[in-house]
């Protein structure tokens, strides 16, 4: 006799979902393998120990909740992984373990399982998070000098700050370190933005694997290209200030791996580049009037809040269109990297 | 209301009457709130005036101990400063106190600045402000405060060293707060070095 | 008597302004950053409703339905003005911490809602408990939500220091979103309850 309980019947699409995820979610973490690389270079080993408690943060705080509300155990999807990275990636390297457990909890347990879990979170964990933990902005705004020797565990006492490029191009000078450092990483910064290259490279792979596509991006990088082109401050020469602020904080990390995020980022692709171009524009704007000099992490939790406006605006009117968009919707939602 | 009004055409329009019937309740609540609430002011404007001027005093009285302070006209470019007073000791002039109130980062915040006659800040007091508590609050703080005293200007605003002789080191995460108070120490200064002249006679 | 459990209860639990009716939110997400804060609000608030209950029951005869939104304002605004000037007077430093949020009592939806919902329809003795009943509920509901928010964003409780020393108060919570944050968990959890209990 043929055994039918083991066999569930749903409506299609019937996707195997959890072998995508988890290949879409490997294929980001490759992808930040290089940033990372270089932040152990630039600021030491203890940003190694951040990332890899950070990942351990997360999946603790996802398999945690799943024991909490006797819910299936999901830490298997490799999602709270890419947040654990990202949201170490966003902190000083000088801040204590404990706000990074803080973090981590804030992002898993509150911005996405309470919400529903993986896909159906409104907003970018790792980036809400990082808003959350502006709750202790000094620990949030120290900036340790590149290369300083650091101690692995304990929390760093009288560090010699430095200041960011971008605190410098916000009084409208031109940073003090070089375009070329700027680009490798030598600056001070959070712990995994500050090599552009290093993110471009990884965003490069993450379009050669089709994980992601370039229209977020470049609509991202290129609004911001633009504006800092067109309107220079401080007398500057406009090319170098639009290369500074491209190089300069956040703004790679979030256009590659923050913004591109599948469940807070419109599906089409008239969506996709209106929801980079708005990021763009509030990125400059709070560069350029905010009290923050930098503004790419409130940027993209803002446009994150107006993508079901834009979905609405741009999903085709033809059913037949819609319905290939929907399919396409409920694979990545059920896929979704960069949670 | 005579008898003629009331049965003149306009009363018995039933427009008219349906006006009145709502609205003469409606001025009769208002004029008895009014009422006690003139009362209530009447009560209270002298005690309130008066906690007012006392704040006032005990801040400046924390700035120039012992000193009879009298309030002169001024004129003001800046749009900041609200009230100068000069201050003597024993019949001595002593120097002035300026009440300003620059723009901080949630609201306006209301500080007085003391001057001396060789134009040097003796102090400077918060009276009022609602900066983000534990951030912006911090400028109530005395330790913080204390850098002023003895600046002649013009003051600059450093984030985490202080280099220069008029350098003010801002509060760590309140950068606009500390911007804001030294802007008001500033222009109680320039106010003092333009009129300390004439008012200390 | 027993009516006027049944009110109590109604005011604090069943039907609590803040937890259940969700009234008066925008006071009680500014006003609770610290305990001192949360009580002041919640008796002056106490205040006005048990006062404004009593006069809009007794002239609930007198008022007519086109303008008795109009005439709840005036009295209302009549009392919270003179609350506002005798704690001016009497009470300074309390009147300054709660600063702007006195004069928006008179657009606290609760106190609207109970004059409309129940003191217009009802006797006056069972108006004032009314008034007294949900403004101890909207006062409770600020006392857990300052005690809370004091505790966790400044580290201290009326203003004395409670956590150890190496503690890093959490800024966020004293700051709007942390209010929003709080109360959601806040509702939920008292919704939880509630349902638990029937």
């Amino acid at each position: 006799m043929l055994d039918l309980s083991k066999v569930k019947v749903s409506s299609s699409p019937h996707i195997r979902s959890d072998e995508t995820t988890r290949q879409i979610m490997l294929d980001v973490v490759i992808a930040l393998m290089p940033a990372l690389a270089v932040s152990v270079f630039v600021f030491g080993w203890r940003s190694l120990v951040l990332t890899v408690f950070s990942v351990c943060g997360c999946i603790f705080f996802e398999w945690l909740y799943g024991i909490l509300t006797r819910r299936p155990n999901t830490t298997g999807d490799m999602s709270c992984i890419v947040t654990g990275v990202l949201l170490a990636f966003n902190m000083p390297v000088t801040a204590p373990l404990w706000l990074v457990l803080v973090g981590d909890g804030f992002a898993i347990i509150i911005v996405k399982q309470l919400f529903g879990g993986i896909g159906k979170n409104f907003m970018n964990p790792a980036l809400s998070a990082r808003a959350f933990l502006f709750s202790w902005p000094v620990i949030m705004t120290t900036w340790v000098r590149t290369r300083t020797a650091l101690p692995l565990f304990t929390t760093p006492v009288d560090v010699v700050t430095s200041a960011t490029p971008l605190s410098y191009l916000k009084q409208g000078l031109m940073p003090d370190a070089s375009l070329v450092d700027m680009a490798l990483g030598m600056v001070s910064g959070c712990l995994g933005e500050t090599s552009a290259l290093a993110l471009i490279a990884g965003g490069l792979y993450l379009i050669y694997r089709r994980v992601i596509s370039p229209h977020i991006p470049v609509a991202y990088l290129g609004t911001v290209a633009v504006l800092t082109f067109l309107f220079p401050r401080g007398g500057l020469d406009p090319l170098d200030f639009m290369l500074a602020h491209l190089l300069s904080g956040g703004l790679m990390l979030g256009a590659i791996f923050m913004a591109t995020d599948y469940t807070t980022s419109p599906l089409t692709k008239k969506g996709k580049i209106i929801f980079g171009i708005g990021c763009g524009l509030l990125t400059v704007f709070i560069r350029y009037f905010g009290s923050y000099a930098e503004g790419v992490s409130y940027s993209i939790l803002i446009m994150n809040a107006f993508v079901p406006l834009i979905e609405k605006f741009t999903i085709p009117k033809y059913p037949s269109e819609r319905r290939r968009l929907t399919l396409k919707k409920s694979k990545a939602k059920e896929a979704g990297p960069n949670e | 209301m005579n008898k003629a009004l009331k049965q003149s055409k306009f009363m018995q329009n039933p427009y008219v009457q349906e006006i009145i019937r709502l609205a003469l309740p409606l001025l009769i609540i208002t004029v008895i709130v009014a009422g006690v609430l003139g009362a209530v002011d009447a009560i209270t404007a002298d005690k309130i005036a008066e906690l007012a001027v006392q704040k006032t005093q005990n801040a400046m009285g924390a700035i120039i101990s012992g000193a009879q302070f009298e309030s002169v006209d001024f004129t003001d470019e800046t749009g900041i400063i609200n009230e100068v007073y000069t201050a003597s000791v024993g019949g001595q002039y002593a120097g002035m106190c300026i009440r300003v109130s620059p723009n901080g980062f949630s609201d306006v915040i209301e500080m007085i600045v003391g001057i001396s006659p060789e134009n040097t800040v003796l102090g400077v007091e918060i009276v009022s402000s609602s900066e983000t508590s534990g951030l912006g609050s911090r400028a109530s703080e005395d330790e913080w405060r204390a850098q002023f005293v003895g600046k002649t200007g013009p003051l600059t605003v450093q984030k985490n060293t202080a280099t220069g002789e008029n350098d003010i080191v801002a509060i760590t995460g309140a950068t606009i707060t500390s911007r804001a108070v030294t802007e008001g120490v500033q222009a109680a200064l320039d106010y003092a070095a333009a009129h300390q002249p004439e008012v200390s006679e | 008597m027993k009516d006027i459990i049944k009110q109590f209860k109604e005011g604090i639990l069943t039907n609590n302004p803040v937890f259940v009716q969700f009234l008066g939110m925008c006071s009680t997400m500014a006003i609770s950053i610290k305990i001192q804060n949360g009580l002041g609000m919640g008796l002056a608030a106490t205040a006005v409703l048990i006062c404004s209950n009593v006069v809009i029951s007794l002239l609930r005869k007198v008022i007519p339905a086109k303008v008795r939104i109009a005439s709840y304002i005036v009295i209302v605004a009549g009392f919270v003005t003179a609350i506002d000037l005798l704690m001016q007077a009497y009470l300074p430093d309390l009147s300054e911490s709660l600063g702007v949020f006195i004069p928006l009592i008179v657009v606290n939806c609760i106190i609207l809602a109970r004059a409309e919902a129940f003191a217009s329809k009802n006797k006056v003795l069972p108006s004032a408990i009314d008034g007294l009943a949900m403004g101890l509920g909207f006062t409770f509901a600020l006392l857990v939500m300052s005690t809370i928010r004091e505790l966790l964003g400044s580290g201290t409780l009326a203003g004395v220091q409670v956590m150890p020393e190496g503690y890093e108060p959490v800024m966020l919570l004293i700051l709007p979103a942390g209010g929003f944050l709080t109360l959601g968990f806040l509702v939920a959890l008292f919704q939880k309850i509630m349902k638990r209990r029937g």
